[in-house]
């Protein structure tokens, strides 16, 4: 069933890109950018099985934020970047900043349960928010530059961006796992956590390039 | 200590949106309506006491939403409503689709937010659903009320807050009534429509004078 569902994920994440790029165009990634860099947070919270391995199930939203930054930088240059990066720090802390503002709410008596269950999912992985933020700013200023750097060189998307994810999704997956699970799991399961989930992120962020390569087709 | 977070919930809303107004220009505002209605979204599942009043979390913040509506509106340029409207249809849907994928994913056995999770979000669907779907019909409802008042020349404050009423009024109770059937007695479910009613227009009365400001503003004239 989860593999079923990783790859209607994978569809739909391209799916939305695509037809993005081609109604609303440049400001469409941006608006996708923000938007799946808060449904990977929260879709983070929960942990799912794949090869006999817990991962969380946001990672593959996380790499459409990628995708998204190598699309606008090839297209539109590295000047993007900064504003990519302003972007995902503002959105990040401000959704964070407003659940955890939330969570600090009394809840009222009237459906106590569900004020309750709200407080204990938004509150119970504090660790998770901080390495989702320093993770993502840095890995994507990594991947834009790793990105801009072989365009210039080779001017081979696919080439560009592979590497720029090979590269950026290790210094993701290493930020992230540390920062939210070192005290958390035995050494021994956070190595295996740490491949799994890094060979998984490889996996889909080498066949995002044929969505880059459609963006283009649309673009032109 | 509830009245102190809505006060500061509401500050940080408006210089967010002061704020991407100044260093994004236009563009910033309509990259704040995604994070806003998302936002606005998973607060819509916690209500909080307020002065003695049941109030649902998204009625603080879904009034900016219709901020940066009003905003555009005023303009009276048609691309930015219809930019306004893609964004919303595209982060309801995005965000639906995620939310039904995501819980029907099967968690691992060492997960203990998982069942929290579904509780909340999942079985309780058709409140997201009738979410989405009142705000999508409220941005179009909005946009056609206030095309009408102004071809009869109806004062655009006056005509603001009219539109407001009527749009909240059908959003609180579509919503409400749908999210908390069988959840909530009839007169809890009626005092959570009028408070919540109340407490929007009440917002937006302090939002005025930044809705002017903005509309004023140099950096997003177009």
């Amino acid at each position: 069933m989860n593999y079923i569902l990783i790859i209607l994920e994978i569809i739909l994440l391209f799916t939305s890109i695509l037809l993005t790029v081609k109604k609303i165009g440049k400001n469409g990634l941006y608006y996708l950018i923000i938007i799946f860099l808060i449904l990977s947070s929260l879709m983070s919270l929960k942990q799912i099985e794949i090869f006999g391995l817990e991962i969380c199930s946001g990672f593959i939203l996380s790499i459409g934020v990628f995708i998204c930054t190598n699309i606008l930088i090839q297209q539109h240059g590295i000047v993007e970047l900064k504003k990519i990066i302003t972007t995902n720090i503002l959105t990040l802390m401000l959704f964070y900043g407003m659940l955890l503002l939330s969570c600090i709410f009394q809840g009222s008596d009237i459906n106590f349960y569900a004020n309750a269950t709200y407080d204990y999912i938004f509150l119970s992985n504090i660790n998770l928010y901080i390495a989702s933020i320093i993770s993502m700013t840095v890995s994507l200023y990594i991947d834009g530059y790793i990105y801009y750097f072989i365009k210039r060189i080779k001017n081979k998307i696919w080439i560009s961006n592979i590497l720029s994810m090979i590269i950026s999704q290790f210094i993701n997956v290493i930020i992230l796992i540390l920062i939210a699970y070192l005290f958390k799991l035995h050494i021994l399961e956070l190595i295996i956590l740490l491949i799994v989930s890094y060979l998984v992120r490889i996996i889909v962020g080498s066949i995002s390039t044929i969505v880059i390569y459609l963006s283009m087709k649309i673009k032109s | 200590m509830n009245i102190i977070i809505t006060i500061l919930i509401l500050l940080l809303l408006t210089l967010s949106i002061v704020f991407v107004s100044y260093f994004f220009k236009r563009e910033g505002i309509f990259y704040l309506l995604p994070l806003l209605i998302i936002i606005s979204y998973f607060l819509s599942f916690k209500i909080t006491d307020f002065m003695g009043l049941n109030l649902v979390l998204s009625s603080i913040t879904i009034g900016s939403i219709f901020i940066i509506l009003y905003v555009f509106l005023e303009k009276g340029v048609k691309k930015d409503i219809q930019n306004i409207k893609n964004i919303t249809i595209l982060t309801s849907i995005l965000t639906l689709l995620s939310i039904i994928i995501m819980n029907l994913y099967i968690a691992g056995v060492n997960d203990i937010l998982s069942p929290n999770i579904k509780g909340l979000l999942f079985s309780n669907l058709k409140m997201s659903i009738s979410f989405f779907g009142t705000l999508i019909i409220s941005i179009y409802v909005a946009t056609f009320l206030y095309d009408n008042f102004k071809s009869i020349k109806v004062n655009p404050i006056f005509s603001m807050i009219l539109i407001y009423i009527i749009v909240c009024l059908f959003s609180v109770i579509i919503n409400f009534i749908i999210g908390y059937v069988n959840i909530l007695t009839l007169k809890e479910m009626l005092l959570l429509i009028t408070s919540n009613f109340i407490f929007r227009i009440i917002i937006l009365l302090i939002n005025i004078p930044i809705i002017l400001q903005l509309k004023n503003n140099r950096r997003i004239k177009l």
